[in-house]
């Protein structure tokens, strides 16, 4: 009798614990400025440089350097930076909350006027910034909006575009060339809110614009091992599948591997995040790999600064600014060099 | 019913009882398989037994060398980051210095054994705590792999040269090459472990360090020469992984400390040191692999996955326990 009250009095406490593992709606920006808006004039470049005086400086909080994309956001910020004469800082968070919070409050301690951050874990970190910002310090996040609601500016690239481009390349081949009909593997990494809305919207669009193809699944991608292990097995339960479409670059890469290892004739693979070696392989043109969606980080990366010399010098900017994204094939590539 | 046929049920029920919670990973694994066998069309088949094994096999071999470092009672945290530097070290050494496979190979791997090196002289050396050693060569070596790669994907077609490691097939051309790599380890591993003097000193340092080195055992060089093997496994794990991908990334080893450690605690080693059977660290390498086979098997969705797998890998922990609770 005894084992049944607990065992009721513990359902109950799962009862009322269930809302916690709801799903988070994410906010749309109301209007979005774009690159245009963030071109600086040398007043404000020469008012940037008198505003952080002898003692301040830009801090650039990554969230990692271990990838390719965030590697490249922050170290073109940095350079652009001391091109302009600016006083820079920059710190790798390595995806740890605890080192991120740390580096904020050794910032603002410090004489940071300006903070330019990516975050990974928005709502751990959000106390930290409140204080920084209550402090005085300008914050710019980039890869993200979340800090709008702080008055911070945000720079970001839409998931939502990223993912559906992905997408409705992916659907544009299997109808040129597959006859409209394919068997779809997405691969996903569900671990970054983000990212799983890039995979709804690849889905999304394969849905909408090639219909007779059949979506197998979400496979865990987002590392190139996750991507070669999963499509390794998902190609024995499904040696049908053709195409890979893939939230990064990296998965992206392993499922070519594994697709290699199979020996499968003829598939495509589509990507995200224009990495070097995704863009070596879609410019040799004998890989499976045709496509990725590039969302120019050193470009964000500049635009970052670009945003803080605005804000320094006192200029207007957009809140919320949308980071152009385009989609990278061989005829694009093959424009470029041209 | 008679006291002696009382006493016999009784040592019966003991033993499967013995069975079940030594070995009771192996009972999950054997009910896992038979499960994936009546509800899956592809579990069962040839292809998909050399694909699990093929996975398993980069994690299995680390965990060759973490399982001697377990059987001295002393944990390497750093042996996927050892696997990651070494990886980028081997693909550099190919794509950008053009070093042979082979020089490339004996360099990596060198490396690797310096890294045991290090981590075990600062262990005997220093007296410092194991955990703590390793902590932070990881950190240090993670940094390493970051620095040398920039974040971005080592490549190139020099790295064709050591596929064969992954991709090659051996007998007939139906067993792939990694996975006779991991079995013809486990085999010297369990060579060196039963049939050596240093395997039977490991197990002595294990067992009680301070006895063994009253017994004339040199336990720190002992437990210096079971980093340098570890250090060395990990290292062929990072030369296995690149070209098992084709690439070297400053990440690409992140992901297996868990699994390499988790198979050699499922497999029964004591974290006190001086227990453990080499196979059975194999069979949790290939039983954790299954896991993850099993699940895209079974079309669960990737959230569904993780919960379910980390359900299966707690029953399994968990029934050394019951056996010490019902014996």
């Amino acid at each position: 009798m005894k084992a049944i009250k607990i065992g009721l009095i513990l359902f109950s406490i799962l009862l009322l614990a269930l809302p916690a593992f709801a799903q988070e709606a994410t906010e749309e920006p109301e209007e979005l400025g774009s690159a245009e808006d963030l071109e600086t004039t040398e007043e404000e470049v020469a008012a940037a440089v008198e505003a952080l005086g002898e003692d301040g400086f830009i801090a650039i909080i990554a969230c990692t350097y271990s990838t390719e994309w965030h590697f490249t956001v922050a170290d073109s910020a940095q350079t652009y930076a001391e091109e302009l004469g600016l006083r820079v800082e920059a710190f790798d968070s390595e995806i740890d909350v605890e080192k991120q919070i740390s580096a904020i409050e050794n910032f603002t301690s410090s004489g940071a006027d300006v903070i330019i951050i990516c975050l990974f874990d928005p709502p751990s970190v959000q106390s930290a910034l409140e204080e920084a910002a209550e402090s005085g310090i300008k914050i710019i996040q980039y890869a993200g909006r979340q800090l709008a609601d702080i008055g911070g500016v945000t720079i970001s690239a839409e998931d939502e575009d990223m993912g559906r481009i992905a997408g409705e390349y992916a659907a544009q081949l299997i109808n040129d060339e597959l006859g409209g009909e394919a068997n779809v593997a997405i691969l996903d990494y569900p671990d970054i809110q983000n990212v799983v809305v890039r995979a709804d919207n690849i889905r999304a669009a394969i849905e909408e614009l090639a219909p007779d193809a059949t979506i197998v699944g979400n496979y865990l991608g987002g590392t190139t091992e996750f991507g070669l292990a999963s499509m390794e097995t998902a190609l024995v339960e499904h040696p049908e599948i053709n195409v890979v479409v893939s939230i990064n670059d990296a998965g992206a890469l392993g499922a070519v591997q594994a697709l290699e290892n199979a020996e499968v004739e003829d598939a495509i693979v589509v990507g995200i995040d224009a990495d070097s070696q995704a863009i070596e392989l879609i410019k040799a043109g004998d890989s499976y790999y045709r496509g990725t969606v590039s969302t120019v980080p050193d470009v964000t990366g500049v635009m970052t600064i670009n945003a803080a010399v605005k804000v320094l010098a006192g200029s207007e900017i957009p809140q919320n600014i949308a980071v152009p994204v385009s989609l990278v094939t061989a005829e694009t590539l093959a424009e470029m060099e041209d | 019913m008679s006291i002696l046929a009382l006493d016999n049920r009784q040592d019966l029920q003991r033993r499967v009882i013995n069975i079940v919670g030594e070995q009771g990973f192996i009972v999950i694994f054997a009910l896992w398989a038979l499960y994936l066998t009546l509800n899956t069309d592809n579990f069962a088949t040839t292809n998909n037994a050399f694909t699990v094994l093929r996975q398993a096999a980069v994690i299995g071999i680390v965990a060759i060398g973490a399982h001697f470092i377990i059987l001295l009672g002393d944990i390497d945290l750093s042996s996927a980051a050892t696997l990651t530097l070494c990886g980028v070290i081997m693909a550099k050494l190919m794509v950008q210095e053009d070093y042979a496979p082979l020089l490339a190979g004996i360099v990596t791997i060198g490396v690797g054994v310096l890294i045991g090196l290090i981590n075990g002289l600062i262990i005997t050396g220093m007296k410092i705590n194991s955990i703590i050693t390793t902590l932070g060569t990881s950190s240090v070596l993670g940094g390493l792999a970051l620095r040398q790669t920039s974040g971005k994907t080592i490549a190139g077609d020099q790295i064709d040269a050591i596929e064969f490691l992954s991709r090659e097939r051996l007998l007939n051309n139906n067993i792939p090459l990694p996975v006779i790599i991991m079995f013809v380890l486990y085999l010297a591993a369990f060579i060196i472990l039963r049939r050596t003097r240093f395997g039977a000193h490991v197990f002595a340092v294990g067992n009680n360090a301070r006895a063994a080195w009253l017994s004339g055992i040199n336990t720190n060089l002992v437990k210096v020469m079971a980093y340098m093997l570890a250090g060395g496994l990990s290292a062929f794990g990072g030369i296995m992984q690149v070209a098992r991908q084709g690439t070297a990334t400053g990440t690409m080893g992140g992901d297996f400390l868990f699994p390499i450690l988790t198979a050699v605690v499922l497999g029964g080693a004591s974290l006190s040191g001086g227990r453990g059977k080499v196979f059975n660290t194999l069979i949790a390498a290939i039983f954790l692999t299954t896991i993850t086979n099993g699940m895209v098997l079974l079309g669960y969705d990737i959230n569904t996955q993780r919960i379910v797998s980390g359900g299966i890998l707690i029953v399994a922990l968990s029934l050394d326990r019951v056996r010490t609770l019902l014996l």
